[in-house]
């Protein structure tokens, strides 16, 4: 017996991108991670490295007492061969090399909002305006969602729905069958989180979506309006 | 194993060696260069025997034994070569005043109490988030029974689930790493 619902099933996606970079360290994090180094520094027995480099110390200020009584140094030299100063200079050049070239310790700055590479240290969410097939309609800022057709689980609808958002084949894994969350306003949502793995480049199929941007979980709830579309998301918004 | 080895092939040839191979050794026994054989008393062959058994048998022990060897834990054997100059390696002991000591221990106290925090934010964040899809489970069954049944099979795709990163440093695009074999050299632990 089948009984018509009054409710129709759409299904929304949460279509996030992990973090590419770690987040630096908090200021307690910080200073407890050097404390504890100064103490395992303190507490350890002295390595091969840092005899020679105790070694290489007393060489050197022997060579120089024996550089001032003008004797012969060449024996000593042949001994102290390469000391671990010098390897040092040789190894901070080589890292300054590295740094010059592919440019490390600084993380690109993206301001484009559309950039799934902006602000490598967070999560970043998909965020769009859907015209739902009306010409000159923008929806507010929501997930992509998608009707559910009949004959669908929630997890393919939630698979099409990315299929219809982006043009190109964009790598990402489903966590799960089951939706995570509910919001119903005039139509129930049910949300699949999807979490996009592939960084790359991503493109928006412009039949659907009017406008998009990647944003972080604070600009999410700055940029969405509705309270209760909030509240219901904000379980998967946490970092 | 090369000792056992030698003397069960022993074993085998004796057991082996057929009657007329046995015969064929008669002639040559009474060259001149051949050491004449001793008769011995049956009592002590059997004596020999017994200690030879007994010998093998304990070598079997030994050998099981040292097969079954767990892996070894390097950082709890001693390092010989290190130990031997250890004096050399031991630093001056460190003196902190007891400004030193209170950084560390306040330090101490405040990482652990936002990692308190964290594990308390985690846990809101857990249990918020069953909250919310037990009630959306809820609603499709509601609405749409053949649906929940759907959504509540397991999705055995996504195990297990490997993650990997985030890195330190962002990833260098168009990279060409250089060109060369790579070789495992991690020992091996049957």
């Amino acid at each position: 017996m089948a009984v018509m619902s009054k409710w129709d099933i759409v299904a929304s996606v949460i279509l996030s991108r992990a973090p590419i970079v770690a987040p630096q360290m908090q200021e307690v994090e910080r200073r407890f991670q050097t404390l504890q180094l100064e103490e395992e520094a303190e507490k350890s027995l002295l390595n091969d490295y840092e005899l020679k480099s105790k070694n290489d110390q007393k060489m050197l200020e022997r060579r120089a007492a024996l550089e001032r009584e003008g004797k012969e140094l060449s024996e000593l030299d042949e001994q102290i061969g390469l000391t671990n100063a010098v390897r040092e200079d040789e190894w901070a050049r080589a890292a300054q090399r590295f740094e010059n070239q592919y440019k490390f310790s600084q993380i690109p700055q993206i301001s484009d909002l559309r950039s799934v590479e902006r602000q490598m240290d967070r999560k970043l969410v998909l965020i769009v305006k859907q015209t739902f097939g009306q010409k000159g309609y923008k929806s507010p800022w929501i997930l992509p969602q998608i009707q559910h057709r009949s004959g669908e689980t929630l997890r393919q609808t939630a698979e099409r729905c990315i299929g219809e958002v982006s043009k190109n084949d964009l790598n990402f894994t489903i966590a799960g069958n089951a939706p995570i969350a509910v919001h119903s306003q005039k139509y129930p949502a049910p949300i699949q989180k999807k979490t996009a793995q592939n960084t790359s480049d991503f493109a928006v199929s412009h039949e659907h979506v009017a406008d998009f941007q990647w944003v972080t979980p604070d600009e999410f709830r700055s940029t969405v309006n509705d309270k209760r579309y909030k509240a219901a998301v904000s379980c998967a918004l946490s970092e | 194993m090369n000792t056992l080895t030698n003397l069960t092939s022993r074993l085998c040839v004796t057991a082996s060696t057929s009657y007329r191979a046995f015969h064929q050794t008669i002639p040559s026994a009474s060259s001149v260069f051949m050491k004449r054989q001793k008769k011995i008393d049956p009592e002590v062959a059997k004596q020999r025997e017994a200690r030879r058994r007994k010998r093998l048998e304990k070598e079997i022990r030994q050998m099981q034994k040292h097969s079954k060897k767990p892996k070894p834990m390097d950082e709890m054997t001693l390092d010989v070569k290190s130990a031997k100059n250890i004096g050399e390696r031991r630093r001056p002991p460190t003196e902190l005043s007891i400004d030193q000591i209170d950084e560390r221990a306040v330090a101490m106290k405040d990482y652990t109490r936002s990692r308190n925090a964290l594990q308390k934010l985690d846990d809101a964040w857990i249990r918020s988030a069953l909250a919310a899809q037990n009630k959306a489970l809820k609603e499709l069954k509601a609405i749409s029974p053949e649906l929940y049944e759907e959504a509540v099979k397991p999705a055995t795709g996504n195990l297990p689930l490997t993650i990997q990163g985030p890195s330190l440093t962002p990833p260098i695009k168009k990279y060409e790493s250089p060109d060369g074999d790579y070789v495992d050299t991690t020992r091996q632990w049957s």
